[in-house]
């Protein structure tokens, strides 16, 4: 039974920016590989995660201009599908109709739709989860589009226009369960937000500049995540795993980005130390040889990552790299390996 | 325990009994070693590049290089046991299988944010099994101690990473050529003593190359043989 009554709404994962940081605020989960949602039930912290698929979704019937309401539903229905083609995950989702009822109303349906928010100057979208309490299960997710900012449908994309197929691809990512993946590079700009150089992750926290349609296709990173949540036919039995700590003078680092390069693929899949001990797992990896870097998590508002409020990351140290080959084994896990790093 | 040890001399008797009646049965060149040889030595493998690979990321302009990569197998020396068998005056078919302990070493460089270039390597533990023919050429000329041979041949690869957690198995072809010198020789039982060399060229594909092309590398060997 789901306790509706004692399921707050929480403003946990939210998304894609215009120019700075922001969104996700979820609690990282210790012990689990990839970084996704963690949320209390009762005395247990679990993944965030529909427990019953297909998801069913509702769009709003309010359009904004150069996207109408069909349009809306068109680019999110491709976003939905992008996910749900993903041959290693098992999650699927439903179009529900189109309503009137507009994203952020706990009516039990799972909305997405425009909404103005001039307030949220940084911020181009936004999922919101209503989650039962007792099981952490996932009762509801709306995601909103920020009406502040210019949206386009176009197949090239538009310029100085936000694509909304691109952006609606991450937040499906959140209404799923991913948090967001550090794979990419910033540079801060004067006015204190952040430009991206280059991310190799749907789930980069940080937008493309608009006009860019470049984040339509998942990457392995969000492949990884998505089927570790939803693990569907081999992909427990056909992938690898490397686990180990980060520690710098012999303590475990928290908040370290340890990112795996595969180089029989050329994929890039990270996740970052979960604990104060500095450990991390690494899952979905194709079975081989792995180069191991690590990095500080700089490259976005750590508030983007973390609750900062209960957590301190640590970003004193060089970005290196192991100098071992570590192999990922065929439904297995690498051991733990220790990274040593250094302070800057 | 007595009762093993003479069983195995039974066997040994039989399997010589046996050479020996098919030496008698086939028309032999003058000169001839034996129709069995056994063999075992060191082995040399040369470097295997295994090519460069940059770590990119999407950027709106094309891929932006995280790092750069450079992989390959290190040479190595290893050991290797064989079995052949005459079966013309001139041609052999023999079975062969190795051991070597190579490295497999990547050489990450150009981080973009300035990561201290290094080389990361595991040890690997690669085994082979073979099958080739083996062609005996001018055995008369060379006075009947030397015989030079060439050969060719395939194979079956198996390394094994380090700690043992992942297994990789591959095709292996080769072809190449060498001499035999016969230390010793007598006419019956044990009719030969020699040592054999050979240098070959090895084509292998997959194993610890983990994309689809195929790898060519030098290799060489040096063993003791007994003919029988």
């Amino acid at each position: 039974m789901i306790g509706f009554s004692h399921a707050p709404r929480r403003r946990s994962a939210a998304a894609a920016v215009a120019t700075a940081a922001c969104l996700l605020v979820g609690q990282a989960q210790p012990a689990f590989a990839y970084l996704k949602f963690g949320v209390m039930a009762g005395d247990q912290q679990v993944t965030l995660k529909w427990v019953q698929t297909p998801v069913q979704y509702f769009v709003s019937d309010i359009g904004v201009p150069g996207v109408s309401s069909s349009d809306f539903e068109a680019a999110v229905g491709r976003a939905f599908g992008t996910w749900q083609a993903v041959p290693t995950a098992s999650i699927a989702y439903q179009f529900g109709g189109i309503t009137s009822a507009l994203p952020l109303e706990d009516d039990g349906r799972s909305t997405l739709g425009f909404l103005p928010r001039p307030d949220l100057d940084r911020v181009l979208a936004s999922t919101n989860f209503l989650v039962d309490d007792a099981t952490g299960a996932l009762v509801e997710a709306d995601i909103f589009f920020n009406t502040s900012f210019q949206w386009s449908v176009a197949p090239g994309g538009e310029n100085g226009k936000y694509d909304l197929e691109t952006i609606a691809l991450h937040e499906i990512g959140h209404l799923s369960g991913l948090g967001h993946s550090a794979i990419g590079e910033t540079e801060l700009l004067p006015n204190g937000g952040r430009r991206v150089i280059a991310a190799e992750a749907v789930m980069f926290p940080i937008a493309f500049p608009a006009g860019t349609v470049t984040g339509r296709a998942l990457k392995p990173d969000d492949v990884a995540g998505i089927s570790d949540i939803y693990p569907d036919g081999d992909f427990s039995s056909a992938t690898g795993s490397i686990s180990g700590r980060v520690t710098k003078g012999g303590e475990g680092l928290f908040g370290a980005h340890v990112v795996a390069f595969e180089l029989a693929t050329g994929h890039l899949i990270a996740n970052v130390t979960l604990n104060d001990q500095g450990q991390f797992s690494i899952a979905g990896l194709t079975p081989g040889p792995h180069i191991i870097r690590v990095e500080p998590l700089d490259d976005a508002d750590l508030d983007s990552y973390f609750d900062t409020s209960i957590t301190t990351v640590d970003l004193d140290f060089r970005v290196s790299f192991l100098d071992r080959l570590v192999v990922a084994p065929r439904g297995g896990d690498s051991g733990a390996i220790e990274i040593k790093v250094a302070p800057k | 325990m007595i009762g093993m040890r003479h069983r195995v001399a039974s066997a040994v008797c039989a399997i010589y009994c046996a050479a020996a009646g098919a030496s008698t049965a086939h028309a032999q060149a003058p000169g001839d070693r034996g129709r069995y040889e056994i063999g075992g030595g060191v082995t040399w493998t040369g470097h295997t590049s295994l090519g460069t690979a940059a770590a990119t990321e999407t950027s709106p302009s094309g891929r932006f290089t995280l790092f750069s990569t450079s992989t390959e197998v290190r040479a190595s020396a290893g050991i290797d046991v064989r079995f052949g068998v005459r079966v013309t005056p001139a041609f052999e078919v023999e079975a062969a299988t190795s051991y070597t302990r190579p490295r497999l070493e990547t050489a990450v460089s150009g981080d973009v944010e300035g990561a201290p270039s290094l080389i990361a390597s595991e040890s690997v533990r690669q085994y082979t099994a073979d099958g080739a023919i083996v062609w005996n050429l001018l055995r008369r000329r060379t006075g009947g101690n030397t015989t030079p041979f060439v050969l060719a041949g395939a194979g079956y690869v198996r390394a094994l990473h380090e700690g043992e957690t992942l297994a990789a198995s591959g095709q292996r072809y080769f072809a190449g050529g060498g001499l035999k010198y016969l230390l010793m020789s007598r006419p019956h039982g044990l009719k030969g003593i020699g040592v054999r060399g050979d240098a070959r060229v090895l084509a292998q594909r997959k194993g610890l190359a983990f994309d689809n092309r195929v790898h060519v590398t030098p290799t060489i060997g040096a063993s003791l043989f007994v003919a029988f």
